[in-house]
């Protein structure tokens, strides 16, 4: 299971955790395969991330999108030594828990 | 606009609370010594609705309580009566919140878990109400969402068009910040400094004339919860640090990646929360119409 930005999932990933509301309505099922139209919605209602399945190959996929997306959060923040040390420890700590 | 202007729109704020009259003798009680959490608890308890929600946000993961808290006076006993009083006032703003903004929502909670847990590391007493302070701290951006609506239109499209970061939009658009604005408004509260300054303060928390670690914790929480990319907090950047704060709490490499797989295991556990509290409460609801 993994944490992904919805900007980054894609149609076809399969949910690993329903996605709720914070009344705990369901807004959309564990195990629904996504597709744009469940992206579209989602997007819209605000939700931010999803847990998703993913096998080796899209754990992999998955980890260079989260890691660019974090790359990206620190742009304006990236003369700054100690927050770029941050960076680097989220990503290290990110690819650990990939390796397990 | 000039600054006094929106203070006196602000006045007259229709989605944001006037002291609940409840919290005013909550407060009353509390000034009496004598007054016992049970007492305190009973007096809450005649509202149910609020008590609802009061238990659904205590029992949240972002306290991290290990077990369920089922009663107003145990709530009052473990968290203490700010903590709870914080909850009461702000509950219709989190409402607000919820319906109209779930990404600045998801933020708050995060900031609150990530809070807590960093205060807990640097021995903090009551961490508790570090936590409630990263839930409240961005209060002032639902309030100018709610209050506000064109110049926060203006806000965001600056934030889009020229690429800054929203606090700055803020500036440019309303000549303050948010975090200014939520200290009007929080200032009315009766709430203790501990709670008020990291609001006031979670951009510069050097400046806090007390509480300054602190406001520290918020500070940093804010940070990292973005920097996890957990939630919207109005744009996508991390802010930037204050080093001089950063000094008095400084987390070493080991320390943050433990902070950061507690607050990945919470974030999880948060929704599973919310789906367990929604069975919990629809079953209290039909008990307490018999």
């Amino acid at each position: 299971m993994q944490r992904i930005s919805i900007k980054r999932a894609e149609p076809g990933m399969v949910l690993a955790k329903d996605v709720m509301a914070p009344d705990g309505r369901i807004l959309c099922g564990k195990s629904t395969k996504l597709t744009p139209e469940i992206l579209e919605r989602l997007s819209k209602i605000g939700v931010t991330s999803l847990y998703v399945q993913a096998n080796k190959k899209q754990s992999a996929q998955i980890l260079k999108a989260n890691l660019a997306q974090l790359k990206m959060r620190f742009e304006k923040v990236k003369d700054d030594p100690v927050l770029v040390a941050l960076m680097n420890t989220i990503g290290e700590y990110w690819i650990e828990v990939q390796k397990g | 606009m000039q600054p006094e202007e929106i203070q006196r729109k602000l006045k007259n704020v229709q989605t944001l609370p006037t002291i609940p009259p409840i919290v005013t003798k909550l407060n009353e009680m509390v000034e009496d010594e004598n007054t016992t959490a049970f007492q305190l608890g009973e007096v809450i308890e005649t509202d149910q609705v609020l008590t609802s929600k009061l238990l659904k946000m205590v029992n949240s993961s972002f306290f991290g309580f290990p077990k369920r808290i089922s009663t107003v006076s145990n709530a009052i006993v473990l968290l203490g009566f700010n903590v709870i009083k914080t909850l009461i006032v702000t509950s219709s703003i989190f409402e607000v919140m919820q319906a109209s903004d779930l990404g600045l929502w998801e933020h708050s909670l995060g900031c609150a878990t990530a809070a807590g847990i960093l205060a807990k590391k640097r021995n903090i007493t009551n961490p508790e109400e570090i936590s409630t302070a990263g839930l409240i701290h961005d209060l002032g951006k639902i309030v100018i969402k709610a209050e506000l609506p064109d110049e926060y239109n203006k806000i965001l499209n600056l934030v889009k068009e020229k690429s800054i970061p929203m606090r700055d939009a803020e500036l440019e658009v309303l000549g303050v910040s948010h975090e200014t604005i939520a200290s009007w408004l929080i200032s009315n509260w009766n709430l203790p400094a501990r709670l008020v300054i990291p609001v006031e303060y979670h951009h510069h928390p050097h400046e806090a004339k007390e509480y300054k670690n602190i406001a520290a914790i918020c500070h940093f929480a804010d940070i990292l919860i973005r920097a996890l990319g957990v939630g919207d907090g109005g744009d996508p950047w991390v802010p930037k640090l204050d080093h001089d704060a950063w000094e008095l709490i400084k987390f070493t490499k080991k320390e943050i990646k433990e902070v950061i797989k507690e607050i990945e295991d919470r974030l999880i556990d948060i929704e599973e929360f919310a789906e367990e509290m929604q069975g919990l409460s629809n079953g209290k609801d039909s008990t307490s119409n018999t």
